[in-house]
C-alpha cells in the first residue's frame, strides 16, 4: 500500500482554501458589481458574472479533484498511513541491505576453456611462467595457461624431481 | 606422485585444488573453529590435489 503524504496535506490544507476563494470571489464580485455601476471597466453586468461562473466552476472540479483519495480521512487514518509509510520505507531498506549482502557472497563465475596440448609443450609454457620469478600453486597455473589440473600437477612434480621447482617456505 | 581412488582416501590440508565436472552448491554449517564451515561435493571425475607454493630455482640463483 503506498501513500502519499503530499496528497494528505493538500487535502488537510485545501476545504479552508475553499472557503478562502469562495470568500474572495464574494468580495470581487462585490467590487465589480459596484465597478459596473461606476461605468468604468467597460465590461457587462453580464460578462462579469459569466466571469465569475466560470471562476467558481473551476474552482469546485478542483476540489472534488483534491479531497477524493482521501474523501472523509480522519486525522487518525492520516496518521496510521504515516507510520505503515514509515514502516514499509525502513523493511524496504532492510531488504537491499541483506540483498546487498547476499550478493557479495555469491562467486564470480568464469569460463575457462581447457587447451589441449601436449605434455612438452605444457611444460614449457610452466617454465616459462615460473621464469618471471613468481610464486605459484599448481591452481594458478592451471587457471593462467587454460590447462587440466591433473596435467600440471604431473609436469610441476617431474620439475621439482629435477630440481627445477621448490617449496616456497617464504611465500604466506 | 600417489593417486587415491578407493572409498574413504582423504586429504586434509589448508590448502586444496579441486577440479569436477559438477561442483554443488556450497552449504554452511557450524564449524568446531569460530569460524563457519562450508560443505560442497564434486562430480564426475574429481580431482583433487594438495597444493604448497612453488618457486623456480633457477631465478633464485640468478
Amino acid at each position: 500500500m503506498k501513500t502519499n503524504l503530499n496528497q494528505v496535506e493538500a487535502a488537510m490544507a485545501w476545504p479552508w482554501s475553499a472557503r478562502s476563494i469562495n470568500r474572495l470571489l464574494a468580495k470581487l464580485e462585490e467590487r465589480e458589481k459596484f465597478i459596473v455601476l461606476g461605468d468604468s471597466a467597460g465590461l457587462t453586468k453580464e460578462d462579469i458574472e459569466e466571469k465569475v461562473r466560470r471562476v467558481k466552476g473551476s474552482v469546485q472540479i478542483e476540489q472534488v479533484v483534491m479531497t477524493m483519495p482521501f474523501g472523509s480521512s480522519e486525522p487518525a487514518d492520516v496518521l496510521s498511513l504515516m507510520e505503515e509509510n514509515a514502516s514499509l520505507r525502513q523493511e524496504i531498506e532492510q531488504i537491499k541491505q541483506k540483498l546487498s549482502e547476499l550478493e557479495e557472497r555469491i562467486p564470480e563465475e568464469r569460463v575457462i576453456v581447457l587447451r589441449e596440448i601436449s605434455k612438452k609443450e605444457a611444460k614449457e609454457e610452466i617454465k616459462q611462467l615460473f621464469s618471471s620469478g613468481r610464486t605459484l600453486y599448481y591452481s594458478d597455473i592451471a587457471e593462467e595457461l587454460r590447462l587440466d589440473l591433473e596435467l600440471v600437477v604431473d609436469i610441476c612434480h617431474e620439475l621439482q624431481e629435477s630440481g627445477e621447482l621448490r617449496i616456497d617456505e617464504s611465500a604466506p | 606422485m600417489k593417486v587415491h581412488h578407493e572409498l574413504g582416501d582423504a586429504l586434509k590440508a589448508e590448502r586444496i585444488a579441486v577440479q569436477a565436472r559438477d561442483i554443488d552448491k556450497i552449504r554452511y554449517g557450524e564449524g568446531t573453529h569460530p569460524h563457519r564451515i562450508q560443505f560442497t561435493k564434486l562430480r564426475g571425475s574429481a580431482y583433487c590435489v594438495i597444493e604448497l607454493p612453488l618457486k623456480s630455482v633457477r631465478e633464485r640463483r640468478q
